[in-house]
């Protein structure tokens, strides 16, 4: 059951994502055009390398390579 | 990494079984121990380190006695530490339990389980998860003797900034930048293929070389 502590520290962490978000969209907002290209880019492909890193699900070197070649030939720069 | 609680049995100066919880809460969550010289504050502190990680504080004297002396006049051979943390909320808030035993002569158990919901289930490989929550570079950050702080590292040894790398989450960036390079010597040996450029495969074949050298361990 929920108690008032519990309340206030879940509406802190969430105030505090908000700001983290809000604070990371200025900062890009701020940015060329093509950085913030290069910028979303290079987020999802941390995702991808995160994705196949996971434990549990993890591939091989060989195969992240071949991966993150194909990820980058589909990317527009 | 939270500490919950510690149960020792007939370890070091701790005879019969002895449990203490640690305060973990938002709130509460300093526990300090205090005690005269003797009372058995450092092997408190070992209990967990050994619990951990099979090995002692450096300057932990009579390693190998390790079955409480009251305890083993009484025809007990063999003694136990138990720890049960939490993983932080980030990282899934996740429960486990550690439990290692030893005789005075060898150590006889070593058990991981992870906690869920009140069912405790084992994990197979324990001590590579334990150095996945807690590098063996960092644990001397972590677990150490107060009064020999003068001995501990701080100069940042390779080790120690490699598992801080690890801990503050950059060993993922590591990858990628490892595998991007790897992606990058691929892409330049295609197109030495597809030229068919002698010269320029020879060089390729050269620099894949001496990245094979640069990257052998302990280069």
């Amino acid at each position: 059951m929920p108690n008032d502590k519990n309340v206030r520290s879940s509406s802190l962490k969430d105030l505090l994502g908000e700001i983290e978000d809000e604070v990371d969209a200025e900062q890009k907002a701020s940015m060329p055009k093509q950085d913030q290209t290069l910028a979303e880019i290079a987020r999802r492909m941390l995702r991808l390398e995160r994705d196949m890193t996971m434990p549990g699900s993890a591939t091989s070197a060989a195969a992240r390579v071949e991966r993150l070649a194909k990820f980058i030939e589909e990317e527009q720069f | 990494m939270r500490l919950l609680s510690l149960e020792v049995a007939d370890f070091r100066s701790f005879h019969g079984v002895q449990r203490v919880e640690f305060a973990a809460s938002d709130e509460k969550r300093v526990t300090v121990f205090h005690g005269e010289n003797g009372a058995g504050k450092t092997n408190l502190l070992n209990a967990v380190h050994w619990c951990m990680t099979g090995q002692f504080t450096p300057r932990f004297q009579e390693q190998r006695i390790l079955v409480n002396k009251e305890a083993y006049r009484a025809g007990r051979r063999e003694c136990h530490v138990e720890l049960l943390f939490q993983d932080e909320k980030e990282s899934g808030g996740l429960r486990y339990r550690v439990r290692r035993s030893a005789t005075n002569e060898a150590q006889t158990g070593f058990e991981v389980y992870q906690i869920d919901r009140g069912n405790s289930r084992p994990i197979p490989n324990g001590q590579s998860l334990l150095r996945m929550l807690l590098p063996p570079g960092l644990i001397s950050w972590f677990f150490f003797d107060a009064e020999a702080i003068g001995s501990l590292e701080l100069s940042g040894s390779p080790e120690f900034k490699r598992d801080l790398r690890k801990t503050l989450g950059f060993d993922l960036v590591d990858t990628l930048l490892q595998d991007l390079e790897a992606v990058q010597a691929k892409r330049r040996r295609e197109v030495a293929n597809q030229t068919n450029d002698k010269e320029l495969t020879a060089l390729q074949n050269e620099m894949d070389n001496i990245d094979r050298v640069l990257n052998r361990p302990g280069f």
